[in-house]
């Protein structure tokens, strides 16, 4: 992979999850951090810090950007999701507006 | 977008997992009000209650007041609920439904149990009234009280004031079913039932309809034992 078609996210406890641009940006606001033109540092370095979100939930949310490229390309599968972490993935997903 | 609008977003997801999973849902922390929108409805009261106590230093009241007004209409009567509104209204206070449902739910329960003691009052009266010593009060001459203390003594006669006591005993919620001391073959003849199995409860309210009866029973049993001490000596019979 590029590194120009990849960002890297950051949790809270300082793990770094380097995706596709193209997965990211399933995210309404990671999309909004990287394409709107320099207000956002992100857009520089070409990664985003989440202090709030943890590294189990943001491995969880990248895995939904990669399952939701494969269902919109027509493989629908089902994404499943452990109960504790539901209430946690939630608040993440409703952030991220994804 | 079309492709966005088919691709179920992670929100609605989690939403769809927290509804399924909504037994184990216990402190729901700092979750967004409008994401507990969604899913709180789906509780029963023994969840939301469990979900309100686990939940602390946090006011889900927003959400839940409602809800708690649902569960109040369906246990206690949409006229109760209106009661309350309008007394709240009066004395113009208003209290979360929730320590309403909690309040008229002790209310209920200690409404319960204040009629469960008297009955259980009315039947320790009733044991008392059938308690030790004989009633040989009405009988006049000497012999005739010692032949009604014999027969009440008598096997007979035991088994089925055990059995009038086991009727009332059996009522449910009294006390634990306690089978008669004693009842070897069948009883006299009126009784022809088998004890242990058919016996039909009788209904302290009913119970001096059977009360005649019985002491019929007791009135001929009377009759044969005394025929059978007289007619050995005179062949009188004495009543």
């Amino acid at each position: 992979m590029r590194k120009e078609d990849t960002v890297k996210l950051i949790s809270a406890e300082g793990f770094e999850f380097v995706i596709d641009k193209r997965a990211a940006m399933v995210s309404q606001t990671i999309r909004n951090m990287l394409t709107s033109p320099g207000s956002f540092a992100e857009t520089q370095l070409g990664e985003v810090r989440f202090p709030e979100i943890s590294t189990t939930i943001l491995e969880k949310i990248c895995q939904y950007f990669y399952w939701s490229l494969q269902y919109a390309s027509g493989k629908e599968t089902e994404f499943h999701i452990e109960p504790e972490l539901t209430l946690e993935l939630m608040m993440a997903a409703n952030y991220l507006h994804t | 977008m079309q492709l966005k609008r088919k691709i179920p977003s992670l929100v609605d997801l989690c939403t769809r997992t927290a509804i399924d999973n909504v037994r184990y849902l216990g402190d729901v922390g700092e979750t967004d009000l409008d994401l507990l929108e969604h899913i709180l409805p789906h509780c029963t009261v023994d969840q939301l209650m469990h979900v309100e106590n686990s939940t602390m230093g946090r006011d889900l009241s927003p959400v839940t007041d409602k809800l708690w007004k649902k569960f109040y209409e369906k246990q206690f009567g949409p006229e109760n609920a209106n009661i309350v509104m309008k007394r709240m209204k009066h004395n113009n206070v208003s209290f979360k439904w929730m320590k309403l449902y909690e309040a008229k739910l002790k209310d209920v329960e200690e409404a319960q149990n204040k009629s469960l003691d008297r009955i259980r009052q009315l039947y320790k009266k009733e044991d008392a009234c059938n308690g030790p010593g004989y009633n040989v009060s009405n009988v006049k001459s000497n012999l005739m009280k010692k032949a009604k203390i014999e027969f009440l003594k008598s096997q007979e006669v035991k088994n089925m004031t055990a059995v009038k006591k086991n009727a009332i005993q059996r009522h449910p919620c009294v006390s634990p079913f306690k089978r008669p001391s004693g009842i070897p073959e069948k009883g006299p003849a009126s009784t022809s039932k088998q004890i242990s199995g058919s016996f039909t409860v009788s209904c302290p309210l009913k119970r001096n309809a059977t009360e005649p009866k019985m002491c019929k029973e007791k009135r001929n049993l009377q009759r044969r034992s005394i025929k059978h001490e007289y007619s050995n000596r005179d062949g009188l019979l004495v009543m």
